[in-house]
C-alpha cells in the first residue's frame, strides 16, 4: 500500500468497554456536526514514557470507568429516523489497537513524515455520503472479493471508501469514472471512535485517538483524552462532558454575521478543487522567538497573540510562493473555537463541534507590501470581532437547508478550498483559573508530560491548513505544522523569513 | 357467577382437604404416640406414689442383671454412634468476580462476530437470535484473550486464566474462613475443558505451599455437573478421614475452548459460557458446627450414558474445517428431562415428607393396577425444599425445570438472576445462585436447598444442604454491588 516499509506493525486489536452498561437514548447530532461529516479527526500524543506497559488489561481501569461518562464515544453512528445522523448508545466500545514502532522516538519525531504519521491513528475516510473521496483506506484483513476491486482501483479516483469497523461496511458508489459496474452499497454501522496505542522501541508510547469529525472536534477530542489521562491519576475529571446546549438549538434572528453566512454559502457551491500530493511540516517555536516578533510589531498591533503574529507570517509567505496574482484578493479561511472556560453558552466541556469559520480577505497587493504588523492587525481585528452570535447564526444558517422531512442537507467540505488557519489558542490556561486546560498537561502519571502532540484532519482539500498550536514550552512559544502541496512545503522550508524564527523542525520526513 | 363459585369454593375445599392430609400423613407419629402417652401418663397418676413403689419393689433386680444391660445399652449405643456417618460441614465458599474489563456487552459481542465470522453472515445471524433470548444481561465477562480480534487463545492465556480465577477464589476463600493453606487436608480441583499438566491442583499446591501428604485431586471432562461429583468426592474422603478440612474449587476456563469455526450447533457454547469460579471449605470437625453455613445432606448422582443418544447429546469434535468445539443435539433438552426424572425418583423417597411419598405410591399402584391413562403424579417438592438452585445452563434449562418441578417464579429467580448477571458459568453457577440467595437475606437456618446440575454423559446430580445458621445478607460476595439491582425483568426477546 505505501511504498517505503511502514515502521509500524499493528499486532492486535480489541474493543474496550466501560466498567458498567450504558446506553439510553440515541445522541442526537446537531446541524454543525453534520456539516462536518466529510471530515475525521486524529490526535495524537507522544510520551517519553509508557504507562500501559504491563498491557492494558492489568493496567489501571481508569479508561473503563472514564467512558461511562462518555456513552456517545462507546456507540457507533448510524441513520436515524428520519434520515439524520445520531449516534446509537449501544455500548458497543472503542476499538483499541496495539502496534509497535520500529524505531526510537527522537528517530521518529526527527525523521518521520506526515504519511507515516498516519499509521500511528486509524485512518479511516468517513464521509458523509459519498462524493468521490480521493483517498482509499482498507485494513487489509478483508480478504475478500472487494479487497481484489479495491486494488484494482488504485490510483484512480474512485467514489468507493471504507466506512465503518467491519464486514459490510463499505459504501461504494461508483461515479461515471467506472461506468456503473457496481452499485451495491453496503452500509453497516459506522465505527465511532478508535485508540491506537504504539510502543516504540526502548520506550516511549504514542496514544493515537481518532473520531470522525461529526462526533467531535479536536477540542472535545484533547479534552477527552485530558480526561482520561486525570481518571488515570486518580483526579476528577476537569471538564465533564455537556451533550445538549439548548442554545445551540434556538432559532434566532440575528442580523450580525451576514459575512459568515455569506462565506458558508459559497463554500458549500464550491466545485470540488484536485489536490495534489500534499506534505506536512511542523515547526516548533519557542518563547523568546516569539517574544521578540510581537515586540517588533507591538507600534502597528498592541494586543497581537502568537496566533495572530504567525498566521500572518505564514500567510505572507505562503501567499508569496504562488503565483503572485496582482489583481486578486488573497483569502484566509480562519477557523476558531467557540467555547469558552467561563460564561458563554458554549462551555468548554461540549461535547460536539464548537468550531466556526470565517475569512478574512486582503489584496493581493497590501499582502505583498504591508508589513507583518498589519497583517497581523488584520487578523486579531478579524478573530476579535467574531463572537458566538456569529456562530449561532451560521447554526441557524445549516438548520434553514434542511430538507422537508427533517434531514440536514448533505454536507461539504469545511476546511478548504482555501488557505484555512486554525487556531488552539483556547487551549492555553489563562492565568488563575483553576483547572489546567493545556493539553501538554495531560500526564498519565505525575511528571510525564507529552514531548509532542499532533492533530491531523482527515480528508482536508484545497490550498492547505496551518494549524497554531501551544508547545510544551509554556508561555508564547507555539508550534505549528503546515500542510501544503510538496513542492510549496519543500521551499516554505527553506524560506528565509520562516528561518530567521530558528524553528526547530519535527515530523518533517527524511528531508 | 354461579358457575365460578362451584369453582372457587371446590378448590378452597381442596386445598383445606390437601393440608389436612398433609398434616395427618407427615405427623403420623406424634398423632399415634400421644393418646398413648396420655393414657399412660392417665392410668399412672391414677395409682397414688405408694402404689408406684410397691411395684418398684417387687421387681427384684439383681447386681448382674443391671450391671449387663447397662453394657448392652452402652454397647448399642457406641456401635450406634460410630456407624452413624460423620457430619460434613460447608464452612464457607466464595465465587470469583471478573474485572469490568472483561465485560462483554451485546452489541461488542456482536461486532466482534461479525468481524471474526465475515464470510458467513448465516452463522452471525444465527449467535444474534441465540443472544437475544438467551437471558444474558450485559455485565457477563470473557477472559481477556477472547477479547481480541481474532481471539488469541494461546495455552499461556489458558494458564493465566485459570491463575485469575483460582487465585482470585482461593485468597478470597482464605480471607472468608481465616483458614492457613497448611491445614488444606483435601484439595479437589475440577474445570471440564483445561487440563493442563501439570494439573489445576498442583499448580494450586505450588502457589500456596500446601502439605506434601495432601490429598490433591484433578476433575476434568465432567461437564457442568461436575461441581457437584467434586463435592461428592469431597464428601466420601472426609468419612473416611477424620478432622480433616477439604477444599473444592470449581471453574470452567473458556480460553481455549471458544469455538473459532462457523458451525451453529457449535456456536451456541459461545454465547452462553462465561467466566466464572467457585472454591468451597468443607470439614468434618466438630468444632466448625458453629460457623458453618451448611450441612451437606444427601447427593444423589444419575448417570444417563449408557444410552447412546444421552452419551453423544453434548459430543465435542471437530468440525468439517478441523475447528474443535462441542456439539450440542437437538434432543437435549428431552434427554435432560429424562435424566431429571430418573434422579427425582431417587432423590424423592430420601426428601419428600410422607404424605407426598403415599400420594405418589398411591397413583403408582393405581395405574399399574386399576388405570395405566392416570396422569402420574408429580411430587410437590416445595414441600421439600425452600429453596432451589438450578443449574444456569441457558434459558431453556431453567423453564423446563420450572415447568417440570411445577416451581413457581420465586423459586427459579436466583437461577434467572445469576444466568443474567454472570452468563453460564458451568459448575461454579450454582455457588453464585445460593450467594444470591443469601444476599438477599433469605436464607433462614434450618431451611433446605436442593442443587441440581446437569452435564455431559449425560448426567443430573443433585445436592441437598441444611442451613446451619441463619446467614444475614452479606457485605461481600459476588452480588454486593448489584443486588439492590435485582431481581429485573428478563424480556422474552432483548432487542439488539
Amino acid at each position: 500500500m505505501s511504498e517505503n516499509r511502514s515502521r509500524v506493525t499493528v499486532h492486535s486489536k480489541l474493543t474496550w468497554v466501560s466498567s458498567k452498561p450504558l446506553g439510553g437514548k440515541p445522541h442526537e447530532l446537531s446541524a454543525l456536526d453534520h456539516a462536518m461529516a466529510l471530515h475525521t479527526v486524529h490526535v495524537i500524543f507522544y510520551y517519553r514514557a509508557n504507562p500501559f506497559e504491563r498491557g492494558l488489561f492489568d493496567s489501571d481501569f481508569s479508561l473503563s470507568d472514564l467512558l461511562c461518562m462518555y456513552p456517545p464515544v462507546m456507540g457507533r453512528l448510524a441513520r436515524g429516523d428520519g434520515g439524520n445522523w445520531v449516534v446509537k448508545c449501544n455500548d458497543a466500545g472503542v476499538r483499541t489497537l496495539r502496534a509497535s514502532v520500529g524505531t526510537t522516538l527522537d528517530e521518529w519525531l526527527r525523521s518521520a513524515d506526515a504519511s507515516e504519521e498516519r499509521d500511528l491513528t486509524v485512518w479511516e475516510d468517513m464521509p458523509g455520503d459519498p462524493i468521490g473521496c480521493p483517498a482509499l483506506v482498507f485494513e487489509g484483513l478483508m480478504g475478500t472479493w472487494l479487497d481484489e476491486l479495491a486494488i484494482a482501483m488504485l490510483g484512480g479516483r474512485m467514489g468507493l471508501s471504507y466506512v465503518g469497523s467491519g464486514a459490510g461496511a463499505w459504501i461504494g458508489r461508483m461515479d461515471a469514472v467506472l461506468g456503473g459496474r457496481m452499485d451495491a452499497v453496503l452500509v453497516g454501522r459506522r465505527g465511532a471512535v478508535l485508540v491506537m496505542l504504539n510502543e516504540f522501541e526502548g520506550g516511549g508510547l504514542a496514544i493515537g485517538l481518532s473520531c470522525p469529525h461529526m462526533l467531535a472536534d479536536p477540542t472535545c477530542a484533547t479534552l477527552f483524552f485530558k480526561s482520561w489521562t486525570e481518571t488515570n491519576r486518580g483526579e476528577p475529571v476537569c471538564h465533564p462532558p455537556i451533550y445538549h446546549l439548548p442554545a445551540l438549538n434556538a432559532r434566532r434572528s440575528l442580523s450580525t454575521g451576514i459575512n459568515s453566512i455569506k462565506y458558508l454559502e459559497t463554500k458549500s457551491k464550491s466545485a470540488e478543487s484536485p489536490s495534489g500530493k500534499m506534505a506536512t511540516a511542523t515547526f516548533r517555536l519557542s518563547h523568546s522567538i516569539i517574544k521578540q516578533c510581537l515586540a517588533q510589531i507591538h507600534d502597528e498591533c498592541p494586543d497581537a497573540t502568537p496566533f495572530d503574529l504567525l498566521a500572518a507570517l505564514f500567510w505572507i509567505r505562503i501567499m508569496r510562493l504562488k503565483m503572485p496574482r496582482h489583481d486578486q484578493k488573497h483569502s484566509l479561511s480562519i477557523c476558531v473555537d467557540v467555547r469558552k472556560p467561563i460564561h458563554g453558552p458554549i462551555p468548554y466541556g461540549y461535547f460536539g463541534n464548537a468550531l466556526h469559520f470565517s475569512l478574512l480577505s486582503m489584496d493581493a497587493e497590501l499582502l505583498d507590501t504591508a508589513g507583518l504588523g498589519h497583517v497581523a492587525g488584520a487578523v486579531h481585528r478579524h478573530v476579535a470581532d467574531l463572537h458566538e452570535e456569529e456562530l449561532l447564526s451560521a447554526m441557524n444558517w445549516f438548520e434553514s437547508r434542511k430538507g422537508e422531512n427533517g434531514q440536514y442537507a448533505q454536507p461539504f467540505m469545511m476546511y478548504g478550498p482555501e488557505l484555512t488557519c486554525i487556531s488552539m489558542e483556547h487551549m492555553i490556561t489563562p492565568e488563575g483559573s483553576t483547572c489546567e486546560s493545556s493539553m501538554y498537561e495531560a500526564a498519565f502519571r505525575k511528571g510525564e508530560e507529552p514531548v509532542h502532540m499532533t492533530y491531523r484532519i482527515g480528508n482536508v482539500e484545497g490550498e492547505g491548513l496551518i494549524m497554531v498550536m501551544p508547545s510544551p514550552e509554556a508561555g508564547l512559544a507555539r508550534t505549528v505544522t503546515v500542510t501544503l502541496s510538496e513542492e510549496q512545503l519543500a521551499e516554505l522550508c527553506e524560506d528565509q523569513a520562516i528561518m530567521d524564527l530558528q524553528p526547530t523542525m519535527l515530523l518533517g520526513g527524511k528531508m | 357467577m354461579a358457575q365460578i363459585l362451584p369453582l372457587f369454593t371446590s378448590s378452597v375445599k381442596l386445598k383445606y382437604v390437601k393440608l389436612g392430609y398433609q398434616y395427618l400423613v407427615n405427623h403420623i407419629l406424634t398423632f399415634l404416640l400421644i393418646p398413648i402417652m396420655l393414657a399412660t401418663a392417665l392410668k399412672i397418676l391414677r395409682l397414688g406414689p405408694v402404689e408406684i413403689l410397691n411395684v418398684l419393689k417387687s421387681l427384684r433386680f439383681d447386681l448382674v442383671q443391671i450391671l449387663c444391660s447397662s453394657f448392652l445399652v452402652i454397647f448399642v449405643a457406641t456401635v450406634y454412634f460410630m456407624s452413624k456417618p460423620r457430619c460434613i460441614y460447608l464452612v464457607d465458599y466464595a465465587c470469583y468476580k471478573a474485572p469490568v474489563t472483561c465485560r462483554v456487552p451485546f452489541a461488542t459481542f456482536m461486532e466482534h462476530s461479525r468481524l471474526n465470522l465475515k464470510d458467513n453472515p448465516k452463522s452471525v445471524d444465527f449467535q444474534m437470535r441465540i443472544l437475544e433470548r438467551s437471558g444474558l444481561g450485559e455485565e457477563t465477562c470473557l477472559p481477556p484473550a477472547i477479547h481480541y480480534i481474532p481471539p488469541s487463545p494461546t495455552m499461556e492465556a489458558a494458564r493465566g486464566e485459570a491463575e485469575d480465577v483460582i487465585f482470585g477464589v482461593i485468597d478470597s476463600l482464605l480471607q472468608k474462613t481465616n483458614l492457613n493453606p497448611k491445614d488444606i487436608d483435601i484439595l479437589i480441583v475440577n474445570c471440564s475443558l483445561f487440563s493442563p499438566t501439570p494439573s489445576l491442583s498442583a499448580m494450586v499446591v505450588n502457589k500456596y505451599k500446601l502439605r506434601s501428604n495432601i490429598k490433591s485431586y484433578n476433575l476434568s471432562g465432567m461437564g457442568c455437573s461436575a461441581g457437584l461429583i467434586s463435592i461428592d468426592l469431597a464428601r466420601d474422603l472426609l468419612q473416611v478421614h477424620p478432622n480433616s478440612n477439604a477444599v473444592v474449587v470449581s471453574t470452567e476456563i473458556i480460553t481455549p475452548n471458544y469455538y473459532q469455526g462457523k458451525e451453529r450447533a457449535m456456536l451456541l457454547p459461545n454465547c452462553l459460557f462465561r467466566m466464572g469460579g467457585a472454591a468451597m471449605l468443607l470439614s468434618n470437625k466438630r468444632r466448625e458446627r458453629r460457623r458453618a453455613k451448611y450441612r451437606l445432606v444427601h447427593v444423589v448422582r444419575t448417570h444417563k450414558g449408557g444410552d447412546d443418544k444421552a452419551y453423544r447429546c453434548v459430543y465435542e469434535e471437530e468440525d468439517p474445517q478441523g475447528k474443535v468445539g462441542i456439539n450440542l443435539s437437538k434432543d437435549l433438552m428431552v434427554i435432560a428431562a429424562d435424566a431429571l426424572k430418573s434422579n427425582i425418583t431417587t432423590i424423592g423417597p430420601l426428601v419428600l415428607p410422607a404424605s407426598e411419598q403415599l400420594l405418589f405410591l398411591f397413583t403408582l399402584i393405581g395405574r399399574k393396577i386399576f388405570n395405566p391413562k392416570w396422569k402420574p403424579y408429580i411430587p410437590d417438592f416445595k414441600q421439600a425444599f425452600e429453596h432451589f438452585c438450578i443449574h444456569a445452563g441457558g434459558r431453556a434449562v431453567i423453564d423446563e425445570l420450572q415447568k417440570n418441578l411445577q416451581l413457581s417464579a420465586e423459586h427459579v429467580e436466583a437461577s434467572r438472576m445469576a444466568l443474567h448477571r454472570f452468563g453460564n458459568t458451568s459448575s461454579s453457577s450454582l455457588w453464585y445462585e445460593l450467594s444470591y440467595i443469601e444476599a438477599k437475606g433469605r436464607m433462614k437456618k434450618g431451611d433446605r436447598v436442593w442443587q441440581i446440575a446437569f452435564g455431559s454423559g449425560f448426567k443430573c446430580n443433585s445436592a441437598v444442604w441444611k442451613c446451619n445458621r441463619s446467614i444475614k445478607a452479606p457485605t461481600d460476595g459476588p452480588w454486593q454491588d448489584c443486588i439492590d439491582r435485582y431481581p429485573v425483568h428478563i424480556p422474552e426477546i432483548v432487542k439488539l
